[in-house]
């Protein structure tokens, strides 16, 4: 769109950017058009790809952590040969448990916090202190 | 003072009506004060708002008697949205109109004393007749709704063409807001590729695409808005573009509009 002045030229908007929706909907368009003129094997491999994508959805979570405690995780998925991320599932797993279990409780380890989003941070050093 | 908005193109079947009620049916629903006016004598504007069609353009355009404008608009029933129906009777307004001096200015005139409301759609009719110049004339922006199809963007051309020739012979303001493409379909090849041609032509006019969608036929034929019969409808919220956002469709549009048109 335009300010309300003057005429436009139509001759000249090469270097004009574009509305980032049609931008977005166009590079799309041109992806899913290069995938249709890939062998029918690399076209099958990206559309496995694209599922495998899809199914990870929701299944993925950032959270802070200790350097520390990700090089442990880590260090325990080299010695099992496993993922990381099966090693931290059990981590949580078992942790939770405990949590139902009244075996852990997080009020031991809180003191108050100075966000206005959270009332509390869990003290870390006194957990593991703790854990040992 | 009000924001008139030309809704045209010259080649039928683009999507102007529906565009054209979507645009003021959310304008409204966002709470802004909409007349929606039809300028074509098939009435489509009341029939897709639920109404019978009727001849207040005529009476509003109508030489002799010139009625105000408040007397020629009626409510859609619809909050903030205000409708100035057409018939058959257009058909000798255009007729009675064409024998008068100034006369792409009748409708102009008639507009400049609609006090009250923010935004006025202007509904074209396809065809290049003393109402589309008087559209062209009165309205401060001009959206022309194209078909993905060859035939269609040659008919935004001529358009731009029409809207020079406004400028040139009758030093009107009307800009070019947008180039609307409706009728969207990202799976076909043709659809795509037309979309990169109208962005070759036309760069950053143009708009969010409006995704092809049954739904918009459904509302019409139900005498609904899309608002109304389907609310989450592709035609409104868009599709997925790269990154699953969903992209283009009604809804984007207006809030383009609605930073843009003020």
């Amino acid at each position: 769109m335009t300010a309300k002045t003057g005429y436009i030229d139509f001759s000249n908007l090469e270097d004009e950017p574009l509305d980032p929706a049609v931008e977005a909907l166009i590079s799309k368009g041109q992806r899913t058009e290069a995938e249709r003129r890939l062998p029918a094997k690399e076209r099958k491999a990206k559309a496995k790809e694209r599922a495998k994508a899809e199914a990870r959805k929701g299944a993925r979570a950032l959270y802070d952590l200790d350097p520390a405690l990700i090089a442990a995780v880590k260090r325990v998925a080299g010695k099992t040969c496993t993922t990381a991320s099966q090693v931290a599932a059990v981590a949580i797993i078992r942790f939770l448990a405990d949590v139902e279990a009244g075996k852990v409780d997080l009020r031991d380890y809180r003191t108050p916090s100075d966000s206005p989003r959270y009332e509390f941070n869990i003290d870390l050093e006194k957990v593991k202190n703790d854990a040992v | 003072m009000s924001v008139i908005i030309a809704i045209a193109n010259q080649k039928g079947g683009v999507g102007k009506t529906t565009t054209a009620v979507t645009l003021a049916h959310g304008l409204a629903l966002r709470g802004k004060r909409t007349l929606i006016v039809d300028l074509d004598s098939q009435g489509n504007v009341a029939d897709y708002l639920g109404m019978e069609s009727g001849p207040e353009l005529a009476r509003l355009l109508n030489p002799v008697l010139a009625e105000p404008v408040a007397k020629c608009t009626i409510s859609s029933g619809r909050e903030n949205l205000d409708v100035v129906r057409s018939d058959k009777t257009t058909v000798a307004l255009k007729t009675a109109l064409s024998g008068l001096d100034f006369r792409e200015f009748a409708l102009a005139e008639a507009l400049d004393k609609s006090d009250g409301y923010e935004y006025i759609i202007l509904d074209c009719a396809p065809s290049v007749d003393v109402l589309h110049t008087a559209a062209l004339v009165a309205a401060d922006w001009l959206i022309a709704p194209t078909q993905l199809s060859q035939g269609s963007v040659k008919g935004v051309r001529d358009l731009l063409v029409s809207l020079a020739d406004v400028h040139r012979k009758r030093r009107t303001v009307c800009q070019l807001a947008g180039v609307l493409p409706t009728f969207y379909d990202r799976v076909t090849g043709e659809s795509q590729g037309q979309l990169e041609n109208l962005v070759k032509n036309f760069r950053r006019f143009v708009l969010p695409p409006i995704p092809a969608d049954t739904k918009t036929r459904e509302a019409s034929r139900a005498g609904k808005t899309l608002f109304e019969y389907a609310p989450t409808c592709r035609a409104l919220v868009g599709v997925a573009s790269n990154g699953g956002r969903a992209e283009g469709g009604y809804n984007q549009v207006i809030d383009r509009l609605l930073e843009v048109l003020r």
